[in-house]
Parts: structure tokens; C-alpha cells; sequence
């Protein structure tokens, strides 16, 4: 069952992941399945730094404190900013919460660079978004 | 299960924007010709948003303590980005086959101006967003990822203006009965004819065909290239539809951002 729920969820992120990747303007842009190890969901604690509506991806920045008590710079990629537009939220959703303490689940990136799709954000209030592309729902 | 959700994502991978803004047809239910709006000369009108604009629906579902979870309108992906079909490719000739096979073997994102915010060129840019129709010309309007094109095409026979290859050519449109054709060419080889590193010659022509039937668009494209394809690259047929939305300036696009990410690794060859 966990294994199943698992599947469902690397399935539901390939899929959305893919849809953005391919998208540029009528042709492929680039492929999330060589970025992201979709079986490797990991979690980054930090400070939310920043937010920005532009294409080709909107894209989230935060700042975690490693083990080693050094500050890295996270980048998460989201979808382009009009699919977010188009549901009704604005960039300011989520950038009202710029300087709060966040933790953003996203994929293990395969060369260890601090960087990653954007699949949830939970601030500092416990609300969370977080993106929802289960095929089958 | 796990080599299904993995081809399952595979495939819409394969899909492209055109497929998100159209749907191919086989077997369109024609409206009668009579039901197809005609200009004030008697051609057949196509001007208008077409592709739906922003065609992919989605929607931001609000649980009640107040989070929030984004995903597709009414929760499941368009069909026909769940099964897009077979993809079509163009076919190179053998001396030139090679030379595709090293790009498509290196890091695409590098080679792919369109991923730095360059120009996707013809065909690759795709069907026209919104068409101004006039006596003599029609214009063509793009917002993509990329930015803001248009192109604008005399259908008057008037001579084309002397310049150097541009990444949209110098187009010109006859009609053909109730088909507006239009074929450019002196496009710069700086640009892909695809997305998957299918460069092209100064000799590549592309042929679009326009054909309003009721409220659709039907679109066809053929890429000729004698100097490189072993024959004319004849692309799926779309069906656009009328779209609500309004074109609007793109969100920027951001070059530097795009080349950082480039390295992140080699995108999947999407054939």
C-alpha cells in the first residue's frame, strides 16, 4: 500500500513536472526526469527569501542552514506564473510569506545541486499549497 | 506500476504546447459551411484568439483550514495530454542523421536558444494565438515563454522587402478556395524547426494552411527542406479552438535563470 501511494505520487509529479517541462512555447523545453529523482522526496527547512513570477517557471528561493550551520540557497522551481494566474492565485499568495520559516517538499536533485521542483510549502501558520496532480483523483 | 507511472509521465512528456492548445483531430465534426463567418470581401474570417488562450485548466482547492491544493480543473489532466499519440518527426537525410544524433546526445539545453529566452522560429513557435484578418494582409500574434511575436503577412501578391534572414522568414499568403496558405521562407538557421535539435538549412520553407470551419481553426504545417530532410515534414493536423482569454504581455523571461538550469542535466530526448 505504501509502495502504491508511493507510486502514485512520483506518477502524479512526473505527470504535472513533465506537462511544465515540456512547455516553453509549442516544442519541448527541457526534461524534469533528468533534474529529479522522483522516488527521492526530501524536505528543506528554511527562510523564505523569494518569490518571483517569470517565465519560463515561477521560481522560489530559500535559505537553509546545513548541518555544518552554513546558509544554503535553495532554488524550487514551479509551473509558469499564468497557470498559477489562471487559478486565481497571485504572486503575492506566496510572497506575503517572505521571511517566514518555511519547509518546501521537492525531489532529490540527481547531481546534489541545492535545487528542485516545487511540490509543497508549509508556512509558518501550518497552512500549506501544495501542488495536486493526482491522475486518477 | 513503477515502469507504468514512469511511462505514463513519459508520455506527457512527449506532448508539446500545441497539443495543450489544440486537439488533433481525425474526425472533425464539420459544422455547416454556411455557419463559418466570412469577412466583407466573401473569405472565410479568421481572425480572432485561437487555441483556447490558456487551454490547460486549473484550479486552487481550498481546505478549510485554509491550505491550499493547485492541481487540474475538476482534477484529472485533458485526455489529450494523457494520450497524445504518436509524435511526428522529421526524417534527415543519412549524411545529416549523424549530426542530429551527437546534438540530441549532448546536452540539448546548451544548444537550445529557446531555452536562454531565444526565438523558437518557424514552425516551432506554432499556431498564430490571435489573427487580425484585413483586406490585404493578415497579422499574426504570439505570447509565448519566449515573448512577444508577430508576423505580417501580405496576401496581396505585393513583393516582399529585401532583408536578411530573421528568425520568422518573409511570409506570403495566397488563398487557396476556403485555405489561406501561407509560405515563408528566408528563415535564419539560427533557430530549431523542433524542439528536439532538428536544425534546419537557409533553403527550409514552411508551408501553413488555414481553414475556418464553423467556430474551429484547422491548421496544417509542412517543413520543406531539400537541403537536409530526406523529404517534407508534414506535421499532425490541429484543430485550434476559439479562446476567451485575451493575449497578454508574458511574465519576462528570465535568460540567466534558464542557462543556470541548463546544467541541472541532459533533457530526455523527447521522441
Amino acid at each position: 500500500m505504501k509502495e502504491q501511494m508511493m507510486t502514485l505520487k512520483t506518477m502524479s509529479l512526473a505527470v504535472v513536472m513533465a506537462v511544465f517541462g515540456a512547455i516553453s512555447t509549442a516544442e519541448a523545453h527541457h526534461s524534469a526526469a533528468y533534474i529529479a529523482d522522483f522516488t527521492k522526496p526530501i524536505q528543506v527547512k528554511g527562510v523564505l527569501t523569494t518569490v518571483k513570477f517569470i517565465n519560463p517557471h515561477c521560481e522560489f528561493r530559500v535559505d537553509s542552514k546545513g548541518a555544518d550551520g552554513k546558509t544554503v540557497a535553495w532554488s524550487f522551481e514551479g509551473p509558469p506564473p499564468v497557470f498559477f494566474r489562471q487559478a486565481g492565485l497571485k504572486k503575492d499568495d506566496f510572497a506575503k510569506h517572505i521571511g517566514e520559516d518555511v519547509t518546501v517538499t521537492t525531489f532529490a536533485n540527481k547531481m546534489n545541486a541545492p535545487t528542485g521542483f516545487f511540490k509543497k510549502i508549509v508556512y509558518k501558520d501550518g497552512k500549506s499549497f501544495e501542488m495536486d496532480f493526482t491522475p486518477d483523483r | 506500476m513503477k515502469r507504468q507511472a514512469l511511462g505514463f509521465g513519459m508520455a506527457v512528456a512527449m506532448s508539446s504546447l500545441l497539443i495543450l492548445s489544440a486537439v488533433e483531430s481525425e474526425a472533425s465534426a464539420a459544422p455547416a459551411a454556411d455557419a463559418t463567418p466570412k469577412t466583407a470581401d466573401g473569405r472565410p474570417s479568421l481572425s480572432g484568439l485561437w487555441g483556447g488562450g490558456m487551454p490547460l485548466a486549473f484550479e486552487a482547492r481550498k481546505s478549510e483550514d485554509g491550505s491550499i491544493k493547485f492541481g487540474f480543473k475538476g482534477g484529472k489532466p485533458p485526455a489529450a495530454l494523457v494520450n497524445p499519440g504518436p509524435k511526428s518527426a522529421p526524417q534527415y537525410k543519412p549524411e545529416f542523421q549523424a549530426k542530429l544524433k551527437g546534438m540530441q546526445a549532448g546536452n540539448l539545453n546548451r544548444q537550445d536558444a529557446v531555452f536562454s529566452c531565444g526565438d523558437p522560429g518557424l514552425p516551432r513557435v506554432g499556431a498564430p494565438q490571435q489573427i487580425v484578418q484585413e483586406a490585404n494582409q493578415v497579422v499574426f500574434l504570439y505570447a509565448g515563454f519566449s515573448g512577444m511575436v508577430f508576423r505580417v503577412i501580405p496576401t496581396d501578391g505585393r513583393p516582399p522587402h529585401d532583408t536578411d534572414p530573421s528568425n520568422y522568414g518573409v511570409g506570403a499568403g495566397r488563398w487557396d478556395g476556403d485555405t489561406l496558405v501561407v509560405e515563408t521562407g528566408n528563415l535564419s538557421t539560427d533557430t530549431w524547426m523542433g524542439g528536439d535539435g532538428y536544425f534546419h538549412s537557409d533553403k527550409m520553407r514552411v508551408i501553413e494552411r488555414f481553414r475556418r470551419v464553423g467556430e474551429t481553426l484547422e491548421y496544417n504545417v509542412t517543413v520543406e527542406d531539400p537541403e537536409v530532410l530526406a523529404q517534407p515534414w508534414v506535421k499532425p493536423k490541429l484543430v485550434l479552438t476559439k479562446a476567451s482569454m485575451p493575449l497578454e504581455e508574458p511574465y519576462p523571461c528570465d535568460a540567466e535563470k534558464a542557462a543556470s538550469a541548463a546544467d541541472d542535466g541532459p533533457r530526455q530526448l523527447l521522441q
